[in-house]
């Protein structure tokens, strides 16, 4: 008996989206973090660290967030899913509110250095710390979506 | 479901004398169906290697793009290329071992099926393109001069193109792990 019996034919494609998003997603968050605390000849890392999370971060967490919602949806667990099910969803969500907490912070210290005030410094390593944070919450998700504790 | 339930567990026990929990029948079972199954696990560091492998071709397209669209952050774009070895590397190995593992280990698959044969296949070319990439990268920082600048470099080494193999090829190998074709 395969797990490919197991699971049908329909929920495959939004799964792939899901993984697809989440394998981009923890990808983006890496670079993000890199980028943040990476120190540029004078330059702060907020405005690459911005569009990072602008156009690799949140775009990737759509995707994953979609697939999820989707796969949820064909899968029907209905309004008592399992405890793995759960965990997904809080990392998710909690994970939504740094995400865009992240882009705020980035953003506002990349034009407060366009403008050269400075004082960016501070901002860009919470939002590098926060992607590190987001990072090590997401391989505890992954730990969760395959083993799939009390399932 | 719960015909689904059981169908779930028969697939996710390893070959073996297993107890109702999928783990080793003996002293070891109490902890093992505690800490979850060998599957679990199995299953679990394999797709992190997977992810971590993806991480390290962010990583290297991530360094691309700053060094094709001459941003002024050729160093930084070096310094991703630095991260990405390990990522490919050591991740490359375990996905593969863990990989081959879970084949033989779980019933219903076997190592000649046609979806592990296309996998294994496309890890040689990830394996491959990624290490020509991360060459052709190499290789422009040692040319780039005061007369070629690092993005020429990097597009005369081929590094764009040995990266975009290598991102389809981690894509295609996504595409047969969900969606099993022939399994």
């Amino acid at each position: 008996m395969s797990l490919a019996a197991v699971r049908p034919d329909e929920w495959n494609f939004p799964l792939f989206l899901h993984v697809l998003g989440a394998m981009l997603l923890v990808g983006t968050l890496l670079l993000a973090g890199l980028v943040l605390f990476s120190r540029r000849e004078g330059r702060s890392g907020a405005g690459l660290g911005f569009r990072v999370f602008l156009l690799g971060v949140l775009p990737s967490y759509i995707l994953m967030r979609v697939g999820a919602q989707w796969v949820e949806s064909e899968e029907g667990f209905g309004d008592d899913g399992p405890g793995w099910l759960g965990f997904g969803y809080i990392t998710a969500d909690i994970g939504a509110i740094l995400i865009l907490l992240c882009l705020i912070i980035t953003g506002i210290a990349a034009r407060r250095s366009a403008r050269a005030e400075g004082g960016g410094g501070t901002l860009v390593r919470v939002a590098g710390g926060v992607s590190y944070l987001l990072l090590a919450a997401y391989v505890v998700a992954v730990w969760a979506m395959t083993a799939k504790p009390g399932s | 479901m719960a015909g689904r339930a059981e169908q779930l567990a028969k697939a996710r026990a390893p070959r073996g004398r297993r107890g109702r929990s999928g783990c080793p029948v003996g002293r070891a079972e109490r902890l093992c169906s505690r800490l979850l199954s060998r599957y679990d696990w199995l299953l679990f560091v394999h797709v992190l290697a997977a992810f971590a492998i993806a991480a390290g071709l962010t990583l290297l397209t991530g360094a691309m793009i700053l060094t094709l669209r001459r941003t002024g952050d050729e160093a930084l774009a070096l310094s991703l290329t630095r991260f990405s070895p390990f990522l490919f590397d050591g991740a490359g190995v375990l996905v593969l071992v863990l990989g081959i593992w879970l084949a033989i280990d779980i019933d219903g698959y076997e190592l000649w099926d046609p979806w592990i044969l296309a996998a294994l296949v496309l890890w040689v070319v990830i394996a491959f393109s990624g290490a020509r990439a991360l060459a052709a990268f190499r290789r422009a920082r040692k040319t780039a001069g005061p007369g070629t600048d690092l993005a020429t470099a990097v597009r005369d080494g081929r590094a764009p193109l040995w990266n975009a193999v290598a991102i389809a090829a981690v894509l295609a190998t996504l595409i047969l792990m969900i969606f099993k074709p022939g399994a």
